[in-house]
């Protein structure tokens, strides 16, 4: 023990790997749900007639 | 209304694009830190997704004071998107806060100050995620998380001074002045891809709010609608 923390690299793939995973699959989530959202407004609008 | 996302896209592609180069700086060209030698590097994401987090629930915060002021509903799809960007960012910040603590603190977790007042936030947010969801009338909805952001802010300022007020084992923010410049470089190319790839997420996702109220405000309950327009919505 000398207080030097060595090695770790697991440590640093895994925490830039959960950050990636995490951001682009919300980026996902979001923009797939933004194009769900618009083809059922434009599905609704013209279903009742407006 | 046609929504258009073209912008907020372009800020998300360039976001990756800074995020791309502020790891490649971080994990293969500055140097090991002295004393936490590799590990280190982990900085260069957390650092940034925890002024991130800051500053969206900042931004939730100020796009709930302005619904209740002007009741306008482009601040309450503001909001939503910010509410729901903030669990996001929390969640984050934990996780990558535990896979640091491992090799560091020799702790996945501690009921630390800092740790336990950001645990809070994340199930404030998380519970007016929630509330969002089960509230049917658009107003009340709109009014109550408008409510509950800004008393589920007041963690915030608690989380950002609680190294400084309790003895905690997180340690204190460091400045500008006191981080070496081989350090600061990928730190802050990760901040501005985070802050050009969250703005972009945020854009997008307030705008699928503004369309689902739309919708929501555009279709009467089934049963009130006449019988020729309601087998024409279910078609």
């Amino acid at each position: 023990m000398n207080g030097i923390v060595s090695g770790g690299w697991e440590f640093v793939w895994a925490a830039y790997a959960v950050s990636a995973v995490v951001l682009v699959g919300y980026c996902a989530h979001v923009i797939n749900g933004f194009f769900k959202a618009r083809v059922s407004a434009e599905r609704g609008t013209k279903g009742i007639g407006l | 209304m046609k929504k258009r996302i073209v912008f907020p896209l372009a800020l998300i592609v360039l976001g990756m694009l800074c995020l791309f180069a502020g790891t490649y700086d971080g994990l293969a060209i500055a140097p090991a830190e002295q004393h936490m030698g590799d590990v280190q590097r982990i900085m260069y994401v957390h650092v940034p997704t925890a002024w991130t987090a800051m500053l969206v629930l900042t931004w939730a915060f100020v796009c709930a004071l302005m619904y209740l002021t002007f009741a306008a509903w482009r601040w309450d799809h503001r909001l939503e998107a910010a509410i729901e960007m903030s669990v996001v960012l929390c969640l984050l910040l934990c996780i990558q806060g535990s896979i640091w603590a491992k090799p560091t603190w020799g702790v996945w977790w501690d009921w630390d100050p800092r740790l336990t007042t950001m645990a809070v936030l994340l199930m404030a947010f998380s519970g007016i995620t929630a509330l969002r969801f089960f509230i049917e009338e658009p107003v009340k909805r709109a009014t109550w998380s408008a409510v509950a952001t800004i008393i589920g802010y007041v963690d915030v300022p608690i989380v950002y001074f609680s190294v400084k007020w309790w003895n905690s084992l997180h340690q204190q923010q460091s400045g500008v002045s006191t981080i070496s410049r081989e350090f600061l470089i990928p730190l802050l190319m990760n901040f501005a891809g985070m802050m050009l790839l969250i703005a972009g997420i945020m854009t997008i996702r307030s705008r699928t709010a503004a369309l689902r109220l739309e919708e929501e405000i555009a279709l009467p309950p089934l049963t009130l609608v006449p019988a020729a327009a309601a087998s024409e919505v279910m078609a």
